[in-house]
C-alpha cells in the first residue's frame, strides 16, 4: 500500500457504502487541490475530481472541461496502450502502477510528457482511480540539453583524439628521422677523422689530443641521440601490465654490468621475490638505469656496494636501491629528474641526463612516484612506488 | 671472386664502408648500387624479363633501409619473392635501431641486421666480421 492508497484509505468490496475520504472530507480535497502535482480522480472511468495543477497542466480554463471525460481521453493516443496496461494492474493487488513515463494532450492537442503514479480502491462497488502526475517537460529539456552536450563533448574527444594520433605519428617520422638521419653524418665525421688521423702519421701530441676530442664528441652525441631515442620510446611504446619479477630482473641487469667491467668488484645485495605489477620492457629499461647509475657512481669507492629491496609502508610496497656511491647534495634534488640534468661533472661521471628523466617518464607510465635520498660521498637511494 | 653487393645512398657512408672493407684485407670485389631501383636493375636487369639466371650473383648484398625510389625492405620483399634470389643472404646495415625496422626486415627474411655504429673502430670491426663470416665461413646456398 503506497502513500496515496494509505491516504484515501484502503476499500474492500465488503464494507459497503463507506465514501473514500476525499468525498468525505472537504479538508482532503482543499489539500489535494492545493497540491502542485497535478493529481485527477476517476470514479467507474468517469473523471469526477482534477486540482488546479492538472487544469494548468491540460491547459484547461476550468474543471468543466474535464469532469466526467474517461480518464484514457486526457492522455495523448500514443500513450493508450500503456494507460489501459496499466488500468489492468490496477485491478489486482497491490492496485498500484509505479512511476511510468506517458503523454498527456492538452486542450489545444499538444502533448506533454508526465510521470504518472496510480492507485486505485474500491468504493460502492465502482473502481476509484487516483493519478498523481509529475510534468516532465523540464527533465525532459534538462536531459536532452544533457545528450546535445555530451554528443558535443564525444565530437570534441574524437577531435582531439584524432589531432594526438597525428601528432603521435609527427612524433613518430621525427624520431626516426633523428635515429636515421642525425646519426649518419656523425658517422661521417667520426670516421673520416679516425681516417685522417691514421694517415698524419707525423702529429704533435696536441693535435693527436685533438682528433681524440673530435671522435669522443661524435660518441658522446651518438650517446646523446640513442638515450633521447630511448626517452621518446619510453612514452610511446603500447604498455602491457602484467607480473613481473623485479628481483631477477636487477640480477640480469647486474650480470650484464659485470660481463661490461669485469674488472669492478662490487657486491651486489638483491631481496629475494620482488614482483610489481608493470611493463616488462619499460621496468627493464628502468633497472637498467637505475642500476646502471648506482654501478657508475660507486666507481671510485674501495668497496662498492648496491643494494636493491623494498619496504612496506602504509599498505604501499616502496623499493629502494641504495649505493654507497659519490652521492650527491639534496640541495640539487629538484633537478634530479629533469632530462639534461647532470649533477656531476662528464669527466667526473660520464653520462647524458637522460637517464633518471626516462626512469621518471617509465614510473609516470606506472602512476607511480620516484624520489631521491642523498649525502655526498656517502651514497645514494632512489626509491620508487609502481 | 666472390663479390658484395652494397646498397648505399649515403656518399659518406659509402666511402666509410668500402673503406673498412679495405681495412679488413679481404680482397673481395664490392659492387654499389645507390639506391634500391639501382639494386633490382643490377639484380634482376633493366626489365622484368623471364631470364633463367640473376644477372649479379653476389655471396651476400649488404642493405641499407632508407633509400630513394624503392626502399630498403621492398628490396628485399622483392629479392625475397624471386625464386632465383630467395636464399640470397641480405644482411640490413642501417643506422635505425627502431623496433618496427628490426620486425619489418626479420618478417621479410633478412638474414642479419646490424646497426652501423658511430665508432669507426667499431664499425671497421663490424665489416670485419661480416666479410669473415658471410665470404669465408658461411657456405652461400646454390643460386641461379
Amino acid at each position: 500500500m503506497n502513500a496515496t492508497g494509505c491516504f484515501f484509505g484502503p476499500a474492500d468490496a465488503g464494507d459497503g457504502g463507506r465514501l473514500v475520504p476525499w468525498e468525505s472530507e472537504p479538508r482532503y480535497r482543499e489539500l489535494l487541490a492545493m497540491l502542485p502535482n497535478p493529481i485527477f480522480v476517476s470514479r467507474g472511468n468517469r473523471i469526477v475530481f482534477i486540482n488546479a495543477a492538472g487544469l494548468r497542466l491540460l491547459q484547461a480554463s476550468d474543471e468543466e472541461q474535464v469532469i466526467g471525460r474517461e480518464p484514457l481521453e486526457i492522455f495523448h493516443p500514443e500513450s493508450h496502450a500503456l494507460v489501459v496496461e496499466c488500468c489492468a494492474q490496477l485491478l489486482e493487488a497491490p492496485r498500484t502502477v509505479p512511476a511510468v513515463e506517458a503523454k498527456v494532450l492538452t486542450m489545444d492537442g499538444a502533448s506533454v510528457p508526465v510521470e504518472v503514479t496510480a492507485a486505485s480502491s474500491l468504493s460502492d462497488g465502482e473502481m476509484v482511480v487516483e493519478v498523481v502526475c509529475c510534468d516532465l517537460t523540464e527533465r525532459k529539456a534538462a536531459e536532452a540539453a544533457i545528450h546535445s552536450l555530451n554528443e558535443d563533448l564525444e565530437r570534441r574527444v574524437a577531435l582531439r583524439t584524432e589531432e594526438l594520433v597525428a601528432a603521435n605519428k609527427e612524433l613518430d617520422a621525427f624520431c626516426y628521422a633523428v635515429s636515421h638521419d642525425l646519426r649518419a653524418p656523425l658517422r661521417a665525421i667520426a670516421g673520416f677523422t679516425r681516417i685522417l688521423s691514421e694517415s698524419c702519421a707525423t702529429k704533435t701530441d696536441e693535435e693527436n689530443d685533438y682528433f681524440e676530442r673530435v671522435i669522443a664528441a661524435t660518441e658522446r652525441m651518438g650517446c646523446l641521440i640513442d638515450d633521447l631515442l630511448n626517452l621518446s620510446r619510453v612514452s610511446r611504446e603500447v604498455f602491457h601490465r602484467e607480473s613481473v619479477n623485479l628481483s631477477g630482473m636487477a640480477e640480469e641487469v647486474v650480470a650484464e654490468l659485470r660481463r661490461a667491467e669485469p674488472g669492478r668488484d662490487v657486491e651486489f645485495v638483491v631481496a629475494e621475490g620482488l614482483v610489481a605489477q608493470g611493463d616488462e620492457r619499460l621496468l627493464r629499461i628502468m633497472l637498467e638505469n637505475l642500476l646502471g647509475n648506482a654501478w657508475k657512481f660507486t666507481a671510485r669507492k674501495a668497496s662498492a656496494r648496491i643494494e636493491f629491496g623494498a619496504t612496506s609502508e602504509r599498505g604501499e610496497k616502496r623499493f629502494f636501491i641504495r649505493d654507497n656511491g659519490a652521492g650527491f647534495d639534496m640541495r640539487y634534488a629538484g633537478k634530479l629528474f629533469g632530462a639534461f640534468q647532470r649533477l656531476h661533472g662528464v669527466k667526473e661521471f660520464p653520462g647524458t641526463g637522460i637517464g633518471l628523466a626516462t626512469v621518471q617518464r617509465i614510473i609516470n607510465r606506472h602512476g607511480g612516484r620516484v624520489w631521491a635520498e642523498a649525502e655526498v660521498d656517502r651514497g645514494a637511494t632512489i626509491s620508487f612506488v609502481l | 671472386m666472390k663479390t658484395i653487393l652494397l646498397i648505399e645512398d649515403n656518399a659518406d657512408d659509402e666511402e666509410l664502408t668500402l673503406y673498412a672493407f679495405r681495412k679488413s684485407n679481404m680482397a673481395n670485389h664490392i659492387i654499389v648500387a645507390h639506391d634500391g631501383q639501382e639494386a633490382l636493375e643490377l639484380l634482376f636487369g633493366p626489365e622484368d624479363g623471364e631470364r633463367s639466371r640473376l644477372r649479379l650473383r653476389p655471396s651476400v648484398v649488404l642493405l641499407d633501409l632508407k633509400l630513394p625510389k624503392v626502399s630498403g625492405l621492398d628490396v628485399l620483399r622483392r629479392i625475397r619473392s624471386d625464386p632465383r634470389s630467395r636464399f640470397l643472404p641480405v644482411i640490413v646495415l642501417t643506422s635505425s635501431r627502431e623496433q618496427e625496422d628490426l620486425i619489418a626486415s626479420y618478417r621479410l627474411g633478412c638474414n642479419s641486421y646490424v646497426r652501423k655504429p658511430v665508432n669507426f673502430l667499431e664499425f671497421v670491426e663490424a665489416a670485419r666480421h661480416l666479410d669473415l663470416y658471410w665470404l669465408l665461413l658461411n657456405e652461400s646456398p646454390p643460386c641461379k
